[in-house]
């Protein structure tokens, strides 16, 4: 029994110690169960709840605005350009002094700390974390805050080293040439939208896309790794203006317009053989830069979106048809009668007395009985056919924004004194760049170019584009263009633009004065005047086309010849040396005493007006014969054999 | 029982075999862990590398960014100095242009009488020009009121030299 007994105490022993092992193991066991049962909780159940924490905690996610695309001359010059610019703002929920933190940004800003302080406390009150200091501060501005707010004992790894404040990247378009081009170039707005001119035309590529940037941190805040989420960088601008020239044609165009106390003007340079416009001014105009103090009727860019009645400047276009048609040759006799001609119960008259002259003096002296003639043999449908050939009625396809296509109707739409009336520039809405379209191609030998201010796009990493333009085409055959230019050439040397006469230049023209439309009145108003002069030097081989047209010219004179010209003159001096044009011609005499002829007009025509067309009347369609006397005239038989001849010749050369 | 016999044979003979080579077995692990060990250590070094490499590189980034932003920035700097605005500007500062309706400062003053310009010319003719110190003549700053008077030159400053300096320190 003794024996069993002490066996049992040995096996008891034995047995607690087993069972104490036992309990410890169990213990440690359901701690583990309880471990792992708890990591499998968290890693399945919460697994995305602490993966972002995680992230969160590592992570911080960024998001800028990649810098607008720029606007270049065709010197590669910037228009308009885009700096990166910072914001200031505070999270008032880092901040445990507001006052503190409000007196330091005052000072360093040079703001009125209490009121920073209570935009800070209300903030925090309403658990916001963005309230802004300062916007758009350029480097030398940041780097000046970033030196004030420095916090020797602030744990934070970016500028500026103070609780609570941070900085935001941001952008700033700026206008280093300030007011030059302003209405080509246009603006945009603070959302980086473009509002006008090419900056909203080419919106889609100038637009700096949103990126985002990932970047991870350490535990001290230090940015080890960046992961950027790329987007297409927006595209570069080459436009075909010259800074230097559009410098010197708006500084010309200021002082004409001053000096005829005209209410505005508008100029346009444009090469005629490539059809790139290499200055386009408005005056009045305006800064980018300071859009707020700018006036917002200068935004306009009047040589696209204005149309008016150009008065004797299209007489090009009636004279050329009698030249395309072979009605008339430039020594052809023509006679302008007693100063009157009326056509459909309506008189024109003459504004001075012309006579019997060749048909390229009648050009040279603006006779309005001569084109009269012109347009009533050319024809309702040769007329408006000639029209639409040069681009009338519809728009040019300029890379600008808000073009008018002009007024042009329909012939079954005319009155019985439309053709008349527009043979002299009235009854049809035309913008400055049409008429300096039609004159460049004259000047480039009657072969339409379509004329464009875009010269290359770039994008990154591709090769420069240039913009899809219109195929050329041919209006007039070479011949009438040459004569026509020749007639344009008596028109400075004789004419009624003498004052266009250049030192050293040939150059060649034509005036316009015309009365401005009242839209209220639905008839021309007598005493107001759109007076133009469109130009191109030198006359024998253009290599500028110049537009000058002043709106309600007030000071004295008012004719194009007297206004205008003078401001052509101004700008073809000036550039032509620049382009590298040899003087070729006799240095001017000074024209201005010249005596000029005037050129104003005397007889009202109504002009269409786009909301309400002129009821069709019964016209008198037939077209009266001119009266063409002396040295050569015409007859029927040699114009039809003429014509074929010429249309041979240019479809050849074409 | 033969079986067990054995087997104990066959474990003395193992047990032998492990007992003869402590050394090798202690060179066996010292190499494994000063493998194990240098393993990390390097890749502790290559751990904590990558770290300042990233650091560096991330900073090095931002510096080419704030580089890029400052080039830009000159550039406007210089376009909006070289625009004809500012040269105008900085011209009528200078004035070197007289304002529009404005009479040219030489105007302004009264002529030099007579005396006045024969003493400027008996000193100039006494005082030997050298070429290396010749000052182009603009403005006069000074009219010579009295007889005596010496007449000050300013000198000109050189616009394109300015440019030129502005142009560089741009780019």
């Amino acid at each position: 029994m003794k024996k069993s007994h002490k066996k049992r105490k040995k096996i008891d022993s034995r047995q607690i110690a087993y069972a104490r092992f036992m309990f410890i193991a169990a213990i440690i066991g359901f701690w583990f169960v309880g471990i792992s049962l708890r990591l499998v909780h968290l890693q399945v159940s919460q697994h995305d709840w602490l993966r972002e924490k995680a992230i969160d905690q590592r992570q911080d996610t960024k998001k800028t605005k990649l810098l607008r695309g720029t606007i270049f001359d065709r010197d590669e010059r910037p228009l308009a350009m885009s700096i990166k610019v910072s914001t200031l703002y505070a999270d008032p929920t880092e901040i445990d002094d507001i006052d503190h933190a409000a007196k330091l940004a005052a000072k360093a800003l040079k703001l009125d700390a209490k009121a920073v302080a209570k935009d800070l406390r209300e903030a925090k009150d309403a658990k916001k974390r963005y309230v802004p200091i300062a916007k758009k501060l350029e480097a030398d501005q940041v780097q000046a805050v970033n030196k004030a707010l420095f916090d020797p004992d602030a744990k934070k790894a970016d500028e500026p080293r103070s609780p609570g404040f941070h900085w935001v990247d941001d952008q700033k378009r700026t206008y280093p040439y300030q007011t030059l081009a302003a209405q080509v170039v246009g603006f945009s707005n603070t959302d980086d939208e473009g509002q006008a001119g090419i900056e909203q035309s080419q919106d889609e590529l100038l637009h700096g896309a949103i990126i985002k940037k990932l970047q991870e941190r350490d535990r001290l805040g230090r940015v080890y790794g960046e992961t950027i989420f790329e987007r297409e960088r927006p595209g570069d601008i080459v436009l075909t203006l010259s800074t230097s020239i559009q410098f010197k044609t708006e500084r010309a165009l200021e002082a004409g317009v001053k000096a005829a106390n005209a209410k505005s003007g508008m100029a346009v340079v444009m090469d005629p053989k490539t059809g790139e416009i290499l200055a386009m001014a408005n005056y009045p105009t305006f800064d980018p830069n300071s859009i707020r103090d700018a006036v917002p009727a200068t935004f306009k860019n009047n040589v696209v979106q204005s149309a008016y009645s150009p008065g004797s400047v299209f007489k090009l276009i009636t004279y050329g048809s009698g030249l395309e048609k072979n009605l008339f040759g430039p020594n052809d006799m023509i006679d302008a009668g007693n100063g009157t001609i009326e056509v459909a119960n309506h008189t024109f008259r003459e504004s001075h007395h012309v006579g019997t002259v060749t048909y390229a003096e009648a050009l040279a002296v603006s006779s309005n009985v001569c084109a009269i003639k012109t347009g009533l043999r050319v024809g309702k449908e040769d007329f408006y056919s000639t029209l639409k050939k040069m681009g009338f009625g519809s728009k040019t396809g300029i890379d600008l924004p808000a073009e008018t296509a002009g007024i042009v109707r329909r012939p079954e739409k005319w009155n019985g004194d439309s053709l008349a009336s527009m043979s002299i520039g009235y009854e049809i809405g035309v913008t400055a760049l049409q008429m300096t379209s039609a004159f460049a191609t004259i000047a480039n030998d009657g072969i339409r170019v379509q004329p464009h201010v875009i010269k290359q796009i770039r994008r990154d990493g591709d090769p420069p584009v240039s913009p899809q333009l219109a195929d050329s085409t041919r209006v007039v055959s070479e011949e009438t263009a040459r004569e026509l230019r020749q007639m344009l050439k008596q028109v400075v040397l004789t004419g009624t633009g003498k004052r266009a006469q250049l030192d050293g230049y040939n150059a060649a023209g034509k005036t316009g004065t015309a009365w401005k439309f009242n839209p209220e009145t639905k008839r021309v108003d007598s005493s107001k005047y759109i007076s133009s002069f469109i130009g191109m030097a030198p006359a024998d081989d253009p290599r500028v086309v110049i537009a000058v047209v002043m709106d309600e010219p007030s000071g004295g004179a008012r004719d194009g010849g007297m206004v205008s010209a003078p401001v052509f003159k101004n700008i073809a001096e000036q550039i032509l040396p620049e382009l590298g044009v040899q003087k070729n011609g006799t240095p001017a005499k000074d024209t201005t005493l010249a005596e000029i002829v005037s050129e104003t007009p005397t007889d009202s025509a109504p002009m269409p007006s786009p909301e309400k067309e002129t009821p069709k009347q019964p016209a008198d369609s037939r077209p009266r014969k001119a009266d063409v006397i002396g040295k050569k005239e015409v007859s029927d038989d040699r114009t039809a054999k003429n014509e074929k001849k010429k249309t041979e010749t240019s479809k050849k050369k074409t | 029982m033969s079986t067990t016999t054995i087997r104990r044979n066959r474990m003395g003979k193992k047990k032998k075999a492990k007992i003869a080579s402590p050394l090798r077995v202690l060179a066996t692990m010292a190499i494994a862990g000063a493998i194990v060990v240098s393993g990390i250590f390097l890749a502790a070094t290559q751990h904590f590398s990558f770290w300042d490499l990233s650091i560096k590189n991330s900073r090095l980034r931002q510096q080419i960014d704030a580089l890029q932003a400052e080039k830009r920035r000159l550039l406007v700097a210089r376009e909006v100095s070289l625009s004809p605005a500012e040269i105008k500007k900085a011209a009528e500062k200078a004035s070197l242009l007289g304002t529009p309706g404005e009479p040219a400062i030489s105007q302004s003053f009264p002529k030099p009488n007579a005396a006045a310009i024969a003493s400027v010319q008996r000193k100039e003719s006494t005082t030997p020009v050298s070429s290396a110190a010749a000052v182009m003549k603009t403005t006069l700053v000074r009219p010579a009121l009295q007889p005596n008077a010496p007449v000050q030159i300013a000198k000109r400053t050189n616009g394109e030299a300015e440019r030129r300096r502005i142009v560089s320190n741009a780019e």
